[in-house]
């Protein structure tokens, strides 16, 4: 049988056992490891007993359930595994490798098997590794030759500490410019394209000279055109709230399901959470993650974190988080964008699926195995399933309670209507489940988009991917605080701004791909919008001079039938608008929010205002991501202060 | 995807014999329509409608809705023919509708197509379709709340509160004899869900759903009144003349015309006693208590509403009902029987016979 010999670091010794190239860990092994750590006294024996019971239920092996569970160190499971394997364990944070025997090209293979080329002693590699297994031999054998290395064990935190440390360029590259090297057309790097560039100066010298030549005409067909876009995004939202109203739009996936599911059969699920000055809430994420209804050795949290945000780092570090977590720090560099920290991630993920999640998300507990179950009951093009978001903090004020309203419009009425007529779904900013192969397949987040998630969500229909709504929803923190809800939906309108510009570059293709109803649905559900919002102001002003003063005519402006569809938008259609807000309440019986809910044009006035904020920094900084602080809510510091208080 | 609630397989409303009902229906009525409009039958509702602003005056707003499309129109005879045909073509295609919801609802297709030719063949339905443009917007009201209420029996979701909310003003647009009927039915939704009755906060929450659309309609009513240049004060004026006296005339040949001409309320009724799961008593309860309602106002209030109004009423919440309920077999007979006595009868009975005219030019069709 076909054997390598590990090698002692220090020649002088012996060498070690040989080991088998064909041996599979099996329970054997771990639990050669188990006994090594009850011999050392770092594992208990009730821990070693949870530890096998947990592992009859999950079928996880042992190393992950020991120390996802906290049972052990990770480094010292992984000097036990050394002890096991009779190979030297190295801490590459203190011996790290040779960067020279590096290769960019596997840079992908060292974070997905655990294993990287530490370095050359006496004329043979040394491999750094977690495992020895046939496809490590398999692996090495095809890049170095058999018989030409040897194996010295690690842990996998070492390993992502390594392999971060020596592709930091490259994995900051990649997560800035992947996908707009591979599809430049998709990237929002460039707000405008040259022929965007050129149209929109034919357009706007078009507008000129009809407003000096023929004002009178030029004025009635903008105002014909701003009134038709009105009239149909009202018609497209009462057919979504309509349609999203109904029972029949809603994914049901039953807890008898979720029951059924045996937590064997359960894949590495990886859970993303970027944050930036969130260090408050930290505490209460970890405890809303240890909540989650999956089994903790087959979960792969990672904290993504900024490198020069040292206060969450440390207070991350402070919490003692379980094996599971995992730190990432990204490097700095512009923009400095969620997505661009989740694609920096993205090439230390393993998880056969992948979801994110914000700082002060509350997910359900059975959320990712609901989204398991959406994944193997549905077909194969299933790319990505998009949990509800709502607000736990609705009560809180006035605004907190229009943003619920929204927020359940949205997610409750509009997705699941979207869903039900099959045509692109813009995703939510967070708890949204990948297939992690899809997402890698379409280029993962776009880094200069700030609503990246709109954006990809229109480029997986784009690929030929589809997007589900499920029963499960994620509670998060309203924005209670005008100036930081001002900067927030900001952000948010100048996303849909780009997402807009930047699939509008093609539209016959944008058409040939996502089909005809595809293509209106985008325009009325992510062009649209924004465009309405800036023009509500110029609207009002109209009508308030209208019929305030009662000294103004713009009859002139509005000829039949325009005339008939601008009083019918203004006062039917916005009435309705405000009836669907209020309607929204009901799937959630936010029975309290429906008599505030009649005051949602004021919410509309925040929304034009921060349009115009939006449209500003789509000219001036596109890429700039106005960061919501998270944390001022009430219930938010009653929870932390109940989450301190338990702690102690 | 399966994770969806299993929903029964329904065939689909494209299906192409739902077509073939729909064409025959809409051939049929608006070949009527046109034999009457060659015979030189001038409806006396058509000729109010055009020339005289019945709708406006009677409150009938969605006449004055349709009737905003039609002046469009350029001389009284494009005017005359497109108001005779086009609730020929919308009965026709209802029709078609009726016959995938009926099949829908375990009718058989023989039995299916023998009720659209009873309920087609009825004097009173096709004297409502071809010359009666006044009322029709009643009973489409009246027809429409029919699956609204159902829905919130049997599925109760939101969407059947919305669909609810929205069919109400349908009764404000209708006349003022059917609107004192939204606040009432409001309230009854608040009150009929489990939360209204539980929660002062999610009553008034509900009621505010099923008024609200009404509340925006009656501001768009008024906005495009004052567009119109209309004063907003003489809209009451049709309102305050249907209740402005109380007089009690004719109530019982009224009911007696309705026991005659649309037995089939005896079937809602019927099915209230039959114990079966699927039974939904209050919108059966609707089929019957709408119409009678409004032959108790016209016997009551000076609505001046023809005799045969209830009666077709009746017809129109039945053939909603038919196409939103499941009944039995038994049932499903009886109807048909019912409804050949109320054909025949439409046609025998000289009573309903007051507008001689469209009597004589549609048989002199057939000389």
């Amino acid at each position: 049988m076909a054997h390598a010999v590990a090698r002692p670091l220090d020649p002088d010794k012996p060498s070690a056992t040989p080991l088998l190239r064909d041996r599979v860990e099996g329970d054997a092994f771990h639990l050669a490891v188990a006994k090594v750590l009850l011999h050392r006294k770092k594992l208990s024996l009730s821990g070693f007993a949870a530890a096998l019971r947990q592992q009859a239920e999950t079928g996880s092996d042992l190393a992950h359930i020991i120390i996802a569970g906290g049972l052990v160190r990770p480094m010292d499971y992984y000097k036990a595994v050394a002890s096991v394997y009779q190979l030297p364990f190295v801490n590459l944070q203190l011996d790290p490798i040779d960067d020279t025997l590096a290769d960019i090209h596997d840079r992908v293979d060292y974070s997905d098997r655990n294993l990287i080329p530490w370095r050359m002693q006496a004329g043979r590699l040394c491999i750094a590794t977690t495992s020895i297994t046939p496809e490590q031999f398999e692996w090495a054998d095809a890049r170095y030759g058999a018989n030409t290395y040897d194996f010295v064990i690690t842990s996998p935190f070492d390993i992502l500490w390594q392999t971060g440390k020596l592709f930091r360029a490259w994995d900051t590259f990649f997560a800035r410019e992947a996908l707009n090297s591979w599809k430049p057309e998709h990237s929002a790097k460039e707000t405008l394209n040259k022929p965007q560039v050129l149209g929109l100066i034919g357009i706007l010298i078009a507008l000129t000279a009809g407003l000096v030549f023929a004002a009178s005409a030029t004025l009635v067909t903008l105002m014909a055109v701003a009134t038709t876009i009105y009239t149909l995004t009202f018609l497209f939202k009462f057919i979504l709230t309509f349609v999203g109203s109904s029972r029949r739009a809603d994914m049901q996936i039953s807890p008898e399901a979720i029951a059924e599911i045996d937590d064997r059969s359960l894949p590495i699920y990886t859970v993303l959470v970027p944050m930036y000055r969130e260090a408050n809430v930290l505490a209460l994420l970890v405890s809303a993650l240890k909540k989650l209804d999956y089994p903790a050795s087959k979960l792969e949290v990672k904290l993504v974190l900024e490198e020069d945000d040292h206060e969450t780092i440390d207070v991350a570090k402070g919490l003692r988080l379980p094996g599971s977590f995992e730190i990432v720090r990204v490097p700095p560099s512009e923009p400095r964008t969620k997505p661009k920290a989740c694609n920096y991630a993205l090439q230390f993920c393993r998880g056969e699926f992948i979801t994110i999640y914000d700082a002060e998300d509350q997910p359900e507990p059975d959320q990712m195995k609901k989204a398991v179950l959406a994944f193997r009951t549905s077909g194969e093009r299933l790319a990505c399933v998009q949990a509800r978001l709502n607000y736990f903090n609705r009560s809180e004020n006035w605004l907190t309670g229009m943003f619920t309203l929204e927020y359940s419009q949205w997610f409750d009425f509009l997705l699941p209507g979207l869903d039900w007529m099959k045509v692109p779904i813009p995703l939510g900013g967070t708890s949204n489940h990948f297939k992690l192969a899809a997402l890698r397949q379409v280029g993962a987040w776009d880094p200069y988009n700030v609503t990246e998630d709109a954006d990809l969500g229109i480029r997986l229909a784009q690929e030929g991917f589809t997007v589900g709504i499920i029963n499960s929803t994620t509670y998060e923190e309203a924005n209670g605080f005008l100036p930081s809800w001002v900067y927030q939906r900001s952000r948010w309108i100048k996303g849909y701004m780009q997402t807009w510009l930047v699939h509008m570059r093609h539209p016959v293709r944008l058409w040939q791909t996502i089909g005809a109803k595809g293509f209106f649905s985008f325009q009325f559900f992510v062009g649209a919008p924004p465009f309405t919002m800036l023009l509500a102001p110029i609207m009002w002003v109209i009508t308030a001079l209208v019929w305030l003063t009662h000294s103004y005519d713009f009859g002139w402006l509005f000829p039949e039938p325009i005339g008939t569809m601008a009083l019918f938008n203004l006062m039917l259609g916005n009435l309705f608008l405000v009836y669907f807000g209020v309607v929204a309440a009901l799937k959630r019986r936010y029975y309290d929010l429906v008599l505030p809910g009649v005051l949602m044009p004021v919410y509309w006035v925040l929304h034009s205002l921060a349009s115009y904020k939006a449209l500003w920094q789509l000219i001036v900084a596109p890429h700039y991501w106005e960061k919501t602080e998270h944390g001022l809510s009430k219930v938010t510091q009653e929870r932390m202060q109940a989450e301190e208080t338990s702690a102690r | 995807m399966p994770a969806r609630p299993a929903a029964r397989t329904r065939r689909a409303l494209g299906d192409l014999t739902n077509f073939g009902v729909a064409l025959a229906a809409v051939t049929a009525f608006v070949l009527l329509a046109a034999t009457l409009l060659r015979r030189g039958y001038a409806s006396p509702d058509f000729d109010a409608m055009l020339t005289d602003d019945a709708g406006r005056r009677s409150g009938g707003w969605l006449s004055e809705i349709v009737l905003f499309g039609i002046r469009a129109l350029p001389d009284d005879w494009a005017q005359q023919t497109a108001l005779a045909l086009l609730p020929a073509i919308a009965a026709g295609l209802l029709f078609g509708v009726l016959y995938h919801c009926v099949r829908d609802s375990d009718w058989g297709a023989p039995a299916a197509l023998l009720l659209m030719v009873l309920l087609g063949g009825h004097a009173l339905v096709l004297y409502a379709i071809t010359s009666a443009g006044m009322q029709i917007p009643t009973l489409i009201a009246l027809g429409a709340l029919i699956p609204a209420i159902r829905r919130l029996e049997s599925v109760g979701d939101v969407q059947a509160d919305v669909s609810f909310g929205l069919v109400l003003p349908l009764l404000l647009l209708a006349g003022p004899q059917t609107a004192p009927l939204i606040l009432p039915l409001a309230m009854a939704s608040a009150i009929a869900n489990p939360d209204g009755r539980r929660d002062h906060r999610a009553f008034i929450a509900m009621l505010l759903v099923a008024v609200m659309p009404t509340l925006i309609v009656i501001v768009g009513v008024v906005g495009f009144a004052m567009q119109a240049g209309i004063d907003p004060a003489d809209l009451l004026v049709p309102y305050v003349r249907a209740f402005a006296s109380v007089h009690l005339d004719g109530l019982v040949t009224g009911l007696a015309d309705m026991t005659v001409l649309a037995p089939v309320a005896i079937i809602p009724i019927v099915y209230c006693f039959i114990p079966d799961r699927r039974r939904r008593c209050w919108s059966a309860l609707a089929v019957v208590g709408l119409p009678v309602y409004l032959a108790l106002g016209n016997a009551v209030f000076p609505w001046h509403l023809p005799a045969w109004v209830p009666a077709v009423a009746q017809l129109s919440t039945f053939a909603a009902w038919a196409a939103v309920a499941r009944v039995r077999l038994p049932l499903r007979v009886a109807t048909l029987a019912l409804l050949a006595v109320a054909a025949a009868a439409s046609w025998a009975l000289p009573a309903i016979w007051t507008d001689t005219e469209w009597k004589a030019a549609l048989l002199s069709a057939f000389h």
